[in-house]
């Protein structure tokens, strides 16, 4: 009995064993980084004429209604968006940037994503024209995913990241404006859209690694090698006295100009997460502060020469994610409306809100469907922004 | 007769009946160093008289001019003399560089860092449009 027993045992240890060193040969697919099938989408990319760019630009805009060019291109790169597509499912995304070269990291994927995230666009507007809008709503969710994968390696490729969630939040507000009221394929989306907010880009993130990189630069060579010209600070009357000390500092001038940029870079990253109207203040303020230092002070002048306009790039972001609350809380009265058979007359409860006011958006029904505004302003542009939906007769 | 053959005779029958003497060897030598003197003086007052024209001074200065000209241009190929002072035209993989890409940004925002990318991939090539196993078969085999 206990031999049987042990016979057993052992049987089953080498099953497990030949399992286990099989399963590890096996290559799965897709593979668990999603920049393999970016690239290889990349390479195999058609890039459209500018004749087409211009068209698909224009189908965006809503000036012209997808045709046979566009069409054609879209079909000519069907295997592009085929991987575009399974590689935006998978979780992780690593591009194999080499961080230690600075600046001088070479990103030439963050316009090839961009060129395939208007592809993806204009596939979602010929299936919306076909009638499949589930569909559609599928390429604007995987927009939505590509700009999780662009990251925030950089403050250059959170603000492409910013303008994928844009250009995705542009076409749901579009496509849900002109589709059938359908609860099963609004309450898909709702539960999609909650999804790709995890592992979202983050401002933070990208603002700490620009000042990581930004660190390393400030050094006398560096400047020598063209670093402010590189980076586009022009010389002119304003920048000429800066730019002279730049060019005659020693060793003491980029060290104290490096502790200066790292203090000041710190405030900046404290600053980002208040609040957006005590953000902005405090980001200006900041910002004329380094102005006013590097008129006296040394140290301030990289800082100066170099500081991103952190205060827009708030406001982008801010943008950013309260278009996307606002398209989530319009599928929620679009599932009212599927519900009910009419609008509800005021904003259900527990919705993500307005970011600019951290308040709920204001809800209005129009002629047409209905209304969601901010309830503050955009401090850059001075504007209060709205999102308007329309319903499907 | 052939003249080598003339020569050859010549040289058997006469040599063995010329006599020479120091005298004799110090004549021929004193007149054959003379002549070579005349021939060396000769040369010499040549090559002053034409470093002394003027016509050849200018031709040497536009010989020196078309040198210094062609180093010139040599040191720096035509394909980048149109290029701004200080500027350096930058490889296509340079435009693509978070430097550059943010360079682009600040001009004229994501359209000019996409303009920027699309001068770069113009100057890498095309691609193709889809790339097969068996296309790649086709094209290597010819199958």
């Amino acid at each position: 009995m206990k031999t049987k027993y042990s016979r057993n045992f052992v049987k089953t240890i080498c099953i497990l064993l030949i399992v286990l060193t099989t399963a590890s040969l096996v290559r799965a697919y897709p593979p668990d980084n999603a920049a393999v099938l970016y690239y290889k989408a990349f390479l195999i990319l058609k890039e459209p004429s500018e004749e087409v760019k211009k068209m698909m630009a224009d189908l965006r805009k809503g000036e012209i209604k997808p045709n046979d060019q566009i069409r054609q291109c879209l079909h000519e790169n069907r295997h592009v968006l085929e991987f575009v597509e399974t590689a935006a499912d998978v979780r992780e995304c690593d591009w194999g940037h080499d961080i230690s070269k600075g600046f001088d990291v070479l990103m030439p994927e963050l316009s090839r994503i961009r060129l395939t995230a208007f592809m993806l666009t204009a596939k979602a507007q010929t299936l919306a024209e076909e009638g499949d809008h589930k569909a559609a709503l599928g390429k604007c969710l995987t927009m939505h995913k590509m700009a999780r994968h662009v990251g925030d390696d950089l403050l250059i490729s959170y603000l492409v990241s910013v303008s994928l969630n844009n250009l995705a939040n542009r076409r749901i507000q579009d496509l849900l404006s002109s589709m059938p009221w359908d609860l099963e394929t609004l309450v898909w989306l709702k539960s999609r859209m909650i999804a790709v907010t995890v592992d979202a880009p983050s401002i933070k993130v990208a603002m700490t690694r620009e000042k990581k990189i930004a660190m390393q630069e400030i050094r006398k060579e560096r400047a020598a090698d063209g670093l402010l010209a590189s980076m586009g600070v022009v010389e002119d009357e304003t920048t000429a006295a800066a730019l002279e000390r730049v060019r005659e500092g020693d060793a003491k001038f980029f060290e104290d100009n490096r502790e200066y940029y790292a203090g000041v870079m710190d405030d900046v990253i404290a600053s980002i997460e208040l609040p957006y109207q005590q953000s902005h203040r405090k980001l200006q303020e900041l910002n004329e502060r380094i102005q006013k230092d590097a008129k006296e002070n040394p140290a301030a002048i990289m800082a100066a020469l170099l500081m991103p306009a952190n205060s827009r790039v708030r406001t982008l972001g801010t943008n950013n994610e309260t278009f996307f609350n606002a398209t989530r809380a319009a599928i929620e009265i679009y599932i009212v409306k599927a519900r009910t058979g009419r609008l509800p007359e005021e904003l259900p409860g527990g919705l993500p809100g307005d970011l600019f006011s951290a308040k709920d958006f204001e809800y209005r029904k129009t002629e047409n469907g209905f209304a969601l505004s901010c309830r503050a302003k955009d401090l850059d542009k001075d504007e209060v922004y709205q999102y308007e939906f329309k319903v499907a007769k | 007769m052939k003249p080598m053959k003339n020569a050859e005779d010549f040289v058997k029958r006469a040599k063995a009946r010329v006599a020479t003497d120091p005298q004799m060897d110090k004549l021929v030598l004193d007149d054959s160093f003379a002549a070579m003197d005349e021939t060396a003086a000769g040369r010499s007052s040549v090559a002053r008289m034409v470093l002394q024209s003027r016509a050849a001074k200018l031709a040497a200065a536009a010989v020196i001019i078309v040198a210094v000209g062609l180093l010139i241009t040599q040191s720096n190929p035509p394909d980048r003399a149109d290029a701004p002072a200080g500027k350096v035209a930058k490889s296509p993989a340079e435009m693509l560089s978070a430097i550059s890409l943010n360079m682009a940004y600040r001009r004229g925002g994501l359209e000019a860092m996409d303009d920027l990318s699309n001068e770069a991939f113009k100057k890498l090539g095309s691609k193709p449009a889809r790339v097969s196993v068996r296309d790649l078969l086709t094209g290597s085999n010819g199958v």
